[in-house]
């Protein structure tokens, strides 16, 4: 990890004891974090008892990839005196692409990714990954939808027929 | 068991908040998952709901059904419902008898009892329907389309109403006006296409607003007056006037109004009042004294001198002008040459005094008009010859290569490109792009 001596660092702490050291500006693209370092600015560790270390280290390396094309942004327009628009199209689009592969994971993750982008208060991801989970349900049938996500049906069968009889409209097949 | 599985064990805020992001229908499927999941979509926050999308690709459809079907939704909900959108512009065939008409507004009123919707968005189909509007108390956005509406009884307004939108719709003197008095936290108000109901057949409205910020009106010819009597922090008017007939009458409100905006930062004034306020005298040393973009439509159809008058009178009355937007509209004359002779002429004679030309104007679009290339070309000429501070003039178009080929060794041999401006050409079916550069 990069570091310079003039940014301060922080330390998050997983549920599972794991260390991270990041920078105060990585720290502060989760809200929840930002608002501790204001009301408490000495603050250098901060326990995150609700999210595992393999998913923090996943939601770090969001906030570092979208803080550094933030960064990459400002440092072009200072240059220039204006921000040319071609180029800060693909730059979004770049970033974008990122945020695709970002979210090539299992849903088991992905749900995980949810919770801690919601516990954190990171906007971005949270939209990130909220629409991530509902482009998995659309177009699909509940049966399809069950095998995306793991869900186990414990319906009986006259249970699930009852309730799509009463929304026979939701469950017709449309192209 | 159920409820293990990562996605089921998600809080309920959550899964509203993923099934609001899908189609309504596939939001309610839901419920088929397993016994945990029966009830998750009656949270959800908000209702969007669209006749057209729902009668496509369905055998069965009836427009009975389909309302039927909103109803129950909407009765369904535990609320509190925040969002709520109903699309029936397409609904070209459904005659909304009384019958429907009546399950709607039951719909509506059923909403009200759910309490907390902070935005309704109902859109009608044209056939003319009456709204009885509930008084919802958390109401912040508001938009209404193709519709005529009562207000409740007690009305005593929407004390929380930022946007209010209304397209085409028919309502009384006295109820819009007040309406506008009592919604006094409005930033943003459009009136488009409004027609009074009932006595008076004209409206006469006035608008005292002290936080709007973005105001659109558009007229037909039934409005009297629409004066803004206190606007402190409007920023962005539009203003458009639709027929090309326009009386007298039209033309002095349009002409109060223009006067009225004179501290807004952006103005754009559409089909054509520009035309229109040439039939009135305009107020001699009238400033926008804020005004830093200025959009407007002309139709060049005529020669007509008192046209560049008010043209000429608009550009006067804007000194720190930055970012002019001229969209020119040929209309059926076929005198292209006499025109952009006089288009000419009058520039060249008559700008003395525009001060914008000399000091802040650096951003100039010209919409060409397809019919009338020659008058077109003569504004492009005169703003790349004049605005000496000009550093982009963007040319957008819809016009052959020849012409544009033409065009531009027409604006080469005034030697346009060595005054220091980049000219952009913009072709907007091809999206084809053209620079002049001088460097």
């Amino acid at each position: 990890m990069a570091r310079s001596s003039t940014e301060n660092m922080i330390t998050l702490m997983s549920s599972d004891g794991e260390e991270f050291m990041v920078t105060e500006k990585v720290a502060r693209e989760c809200t929840t974090i930002r608002n501790m370092l204001e009301d408490d600015c000495v603050i250098t560790n901060i326990p995150l008892p609700n999210v595992t270390s393999d998913i923090l280290s996943m939601v770090i390396e969001y906030c570092m990839e979208h803080v550094a094309a933030a960064e990459k942004a400002a440092a072009e327009t200072a240059e220039k005196g204006s921000s040319s628009a071609p180029a800060a199209a693909k730059a979004n689009k770049d970033l974008e692409e990122w945020d695709k592969a970002f979210m090539n994971v299992d849903v088991y993750t992905l749900c995980d990714l949810i919770l801690a982008a919601n516990y954190l208060n990171v906007s971005g991801l949270l939209d990130l990954t909220i629409q991530t989970a509902a482009n998995l349900i659309k177009g699909k049938s509940p049966e399809q939808i069950r095998k995306t996500f793991h869900i186990q049906n414990d319906l009986s069968l006259e249970e699930e027929e009852k309730i799509r009889s009463q929304t026979p409209w939701a469950f017709e097949k449309s192209e | 068991m159920a409820g293990e599985d990562g996605f089921s064990s998600l809080p309920i805020e959550i899964k509203t908040f993923i099934l609001s992001l899908v189609e309504v229908k596939e939001a309610v499927r839901s419920s088929a998952l397993a016994r945990s999941w029966r009830q998750v979509w009656t949270h959800l926050p908000c209702l969007r709901l669209n006749y057209r999308r729902d009668r496509q690709g369905c055998s069965d459809f009836t427009d009975v059904s389909w309302l039927e079907r909103v109803r129950h939704l909407v009765s369904s909900i535990q609320g509190p419902l925040l969002v709520f959108e109903l699309d029936l512009s397409w609904a070209m065939f459904l005659g909304l008898d009384l019958d429907s008409g009546l399950m709607l507004q039951s719909t509506i009123d059923l909403l009200l009892q759910k309490g907390g919707v902070e935005t309704l968005d109902l859109s009608f189909p044209t056939s003319r329907w009456l709204l009885h509007l509930p008084s919802f108390d958390n109401m912040q956005v508001l938009i209404l389309s193709h519709c005529d509406i009562i207000l409740p009884d007690g009305f005593l307004g929407f004390n929380r109403l930022r946007t209010l939108r209304m397209l085409d719709i028919g309502i009384r003197n006295y109820d819009m006006n007040f309406f506008l008095q009592t919604s006094r936290n409005l930033t943003s108000l459009a009136i488009l296409r409004c027609h009074p109901l009932g006595e008076p057949l004209t409206f006469s409205i006035n608008i005292s607003l002290p936080l709007l910020k973005n105001l659109e009106f558009e007229t037909i010819s039934e409005i009297e007056t629409l004066s803004i009597v206190s606007a402190p922090h409007l920023e962005h008017a539009m203003i458009a006037f639709r027929y090309l007939s326009c009386s007298l009458n039209v033309a002095r409100m349009l002409r109060g109004l223009v006067t009225n905006v004179d501290r807004v930062s952006s103005l754009e004034l559409q089909f054509d009042v520009v035309r229109s306020l040439s039939l009135v005298s305009l107020p001699s040393n009238f400033t926008f004294a804020q005004l830093r973009y200025f959009k407007f439509y002309l139709t060049i159809d005529e020669v007509d001198k008192r046209v560049y008058e008010s043209f000429g009178w608009l550009l006067h009355s804007m000194p720190f002008l930055q970012e002019l937007e001229i969209a020119l509209f040929g209309g059926a004359n076929s005198r292209f040459k006499e025109t952009a002779i006089l288009m000419e002429e009058l520039l060249v004679r008559r700008h003395v005094g525009w001060d914008c030309l000399d000091r802040t104007l650096t951003k100039v679009t010209v919409g060409m008009s397809k019919l009338d290339v020659m008058s077109s070309i003569a504004l492009i000429k005169f703003f790349l010859l004049n605005a000496s501070m000009l550093q982009l003039m963007k040319i957008v178009h819809l016009m052959d290569c020849d012409v544009i080929q033409r065009m531009i060794r027409e604006l080469q041999e005034v030697g346009i490109t060595s005054l220091g401006a980049k000219v952009i050409i913009f072709n907007r079916d091809s999206q084809e792009t053209i620079f002049l550069y001088d460097d």
